[in-house]
């Protein structure tokens, strides 16, 4: 639950540090290039962190391969969340 | 990369897509179900719904061994009862020759009556791998080539995709439905694409000796026995013809665990049973690994004593091992069982809407030009992919329709559900060409139709309604099935719906996000 929660967020934030993304959610809004790093930098560590708590909770051979899983899955979700987004404009 | 080589991908991509696509869909549909074989096992054969006994003794599974005596079957395999298959399986050879399945209380041992189906175990899961054509081993060679493609398809799509980074999230439902059938197509294919390719790549290297016959043929010659012996730690002997007990299978249990330390078998494989040279194979559960590895042990039936144990396997082995181990799932890990499942439909949905962009990027050129093609690839689309999907909830729905024990015309239950399910799927191609362009809408009203009529009849004729599964922890697999059944009408009810809105001429495809 905790790691897919990490992930969303994790997969939320690279989402959302696209320009194309970013412009649907903030309305004229701009995107400094710092902000993006920073965004891109935290939602990389946000996708790292779960395969360390899987890699203890579930040991090593199971926890990479939930890891793996949850990783398509989740980014499968937040495209899906982003396509229903309320009130967010049509991406072009 | 020039322009040519990704114009010839994606002519590569576009062709063995189209031609290869529908089987590929079937192999993906029934792989995701295979999933959860054993409960929908559980599902259609109602009086296997056991709870598992806590204290289990193998000497159990002793009248399973003896009814295989009294059919003088040269071997049997018993199955150790496990949460997800909480009764005792026996597989012998029956006097005319063909092989039986008989299930028995996992409790008393008593034999319990004859379900009349094939169920997921022996009719979804071999459709996976086999296409259940047996003519020559042909399925396996067709699931095989479709398995490579699948790897033509992965590579040459990626090449082809133009934009990968930029539409790493990009789905638009609000769009034509063109527009938004490719942003699913490339949203499924590369986010789920270390899936794909895994689950493609396990599934060729299960089967290397089917497909590389020739490499274990050059190293062993005609001798696949040795090959078994050396690689996997295979014992054969042949019968005495002198009557003798089997001893306890208690303590050949015992035995064989004393060789491993830890672990319980999960199948026991009697071999000449009733004669002085019988002897079981033994195989350890492996629960607990990736791999599917087996660590057998052979124990002699009369005396108990140890005749072979397998050593450590060879690193070859042991890796096709672990690559059969992460496809196969046999493990016990309820996490990541759904994920395979959702993955697994993530790849159906890879490879419809594949399809489905191919039709409507052609339809109304080659009905300008009078050409059928999109018209008849449309009709085996829509028969492959909600036909298929129709067909095996006609198959489930006839389980749970049939009374015990019904026969027509001589043809015996588990063959009137197979029949049902192959006619069902070939009417639903006869719909999608007769009614084109609303093939799709009619499909996916009779799939929530089918689907809430399969919970509602396994309510009624099994009175385990999903409120009582959901209470009792050992009808959690029907539950689960039930559940699943009623997501997918709803669902299916949803995609009618949108569907119908798109096939109005105007203005559908402007308002569609709003209205989610």
């Amino acid at each position: 639950m905790i790691t897919m929660a990490l992930l969303l967020a994790g997969w939320g934030l690279l989402a959302a540090s696209q320009p194309r993304q970013f412009n649907r959610l903030v309305h004229h809004g701009r995107l400094s290039s710092r902000a993006r790093t920073a965004m891109r930098s935290l939602g990389a560590i946000l996708l790292l962190a779960p395969l360390m708590i899987l890699m203890r909770a579930e040991g090593p051979s199971f926890g990479p391969l939930v890891w793996a899983c949850l990783l398509s899955i989740s980014a499968m979700a937040v495209a899906l969340m982003l396509a229903w987004l309320p009130g967010a404009k049509s991406a072009t | 990369m020039g322009p040519t080589f990704r114009a010839s991908m994606n002519w590569l991509h576009t062709w063995s897509g189209v031609v290869l696509g529908s089987l590929l869909f079937a192999i993906f549909w029934m792989g995701t179900l295979s999933v959860f074989d054993k409960e929908i096992d559980r599902w259609m054969m109602p009086a296997s719904r056991l709870a598992l006994p806590p204290d289990f003794s193998y000497e159990t599974m002793r009248p399973a061994y003896l009814a295989a005596l009294a059919a003088k079957s040269p071997s049997v395999l018993l199955l150790v009862p496990n949460q997800r298959n909480p009764v005792i399986t026996a597989l012998w050879r029956g006097p005319d020759g063909s092989f039986a399945q008989h299930l028995f209380d996992p409790g008393t041992g008593a034999e319990l009556p004859d379900q009349g189906t094939l169920g997921g175990s022996r009719f979804i899961y071999p459709f996976h791998y086999s296409l259940n054509l047996k003519v020559l081993g042909l399925g396996y060679w067709v699931v095989g080539l479709c398995g490579m493609m699948m790897m033509v398809l992965c590579v040459s799509g990626v090449v082809i995709h133009r934009k990968i980074f930029v539409d790493f999230f990009t789905f638009r439902p609000e769009r034509k439905i063109r527009r938004a059938t490719l942003d699913l197509h490339n949203v499924a294919g590369v986010l789920g694409l270390p899936f794909h390719v895994v689950i493609s790549v396990s599934g060729l290297v299960i089967l290397f000796s089917l497909y590389f016959p020739s490499s274990i043929w050059a190293v062993y010659r005609q001798d696949a026995r040795l090959f078994g012996r050396e690689a996997y730690g295979s014992y054969v002997r042949p019968p005495a013809k002198r009557a003798a007990d089997l001893i306890s299978l208690d303590a050949i249990v015992a035995k064989a665990k004393s060789v491993w330390g830890q672990g319980e078998p999960n199948y026991l494989y009697v071999f000449n049973p009733g004669d002085s040279a019988s002897y079981v194979q033994l195989n350890r559960a492996s629960a607990d690994v990736v791999s599917n590895i087996s660590y057998v042990a052979y124990v002699d039936g009369t005396t108990g004593e140890l005749l072979s144990a397998s050593r450590p396997e060879k690193p070859a082995a042991l890796t096709q091992r672990f690559i059969a181990g992460l496809h196969f799932i046999q493990f016990e890990h309820w996490t990541l069982r759904w994920l395979y499942f959702v993955l697994g439909l993530a790849g159906c949905v890879l490879i419809a809407t594949g399809l489905l962009f191919w039709v409507e990027s052609r339809r109304d050129r080659h009905r300008r030009l009078g050409r059928s093609g999109a018209r008849v690839v449309e009709a085996v689309t829509v028969a492959s992919v909600t036909g298929i999907l129709i067909a095996t909830l006609a198959f489930m729905v006839t389980n749970r329709a049939l009374p015990a024990g019904a026969s027509v015309l001589g043809v015996e239950r588990g063959a009137i559900e197979v029949s049902v399910f192959h006619l069902a799927w070939l009417l639903t191609l006869l719909h999608a060409w007769a009614s084109t362009g609303r093939a799709w809408i009619g499909q996916c009203w009779m799939i929530s139709g089918l689907a809430s009529l399969a919970v509602l009849l396994n309510a009624v004729t099994t009175g385990d309604h999903l409120i009582k599964t959901i209470a009792t922890p050992q009808l959690w697999s029907v539950a689960g099935v039930d559940a699943t059944l009623l997501i997918a009408a709803f669902i299916a009810i949803r995609v009618a719906l949108r569907l119908a809105r798109g096939a109005r001429p105007d203005a559908a495809s402007l308002q569609g996000a709003d209205q989610r």
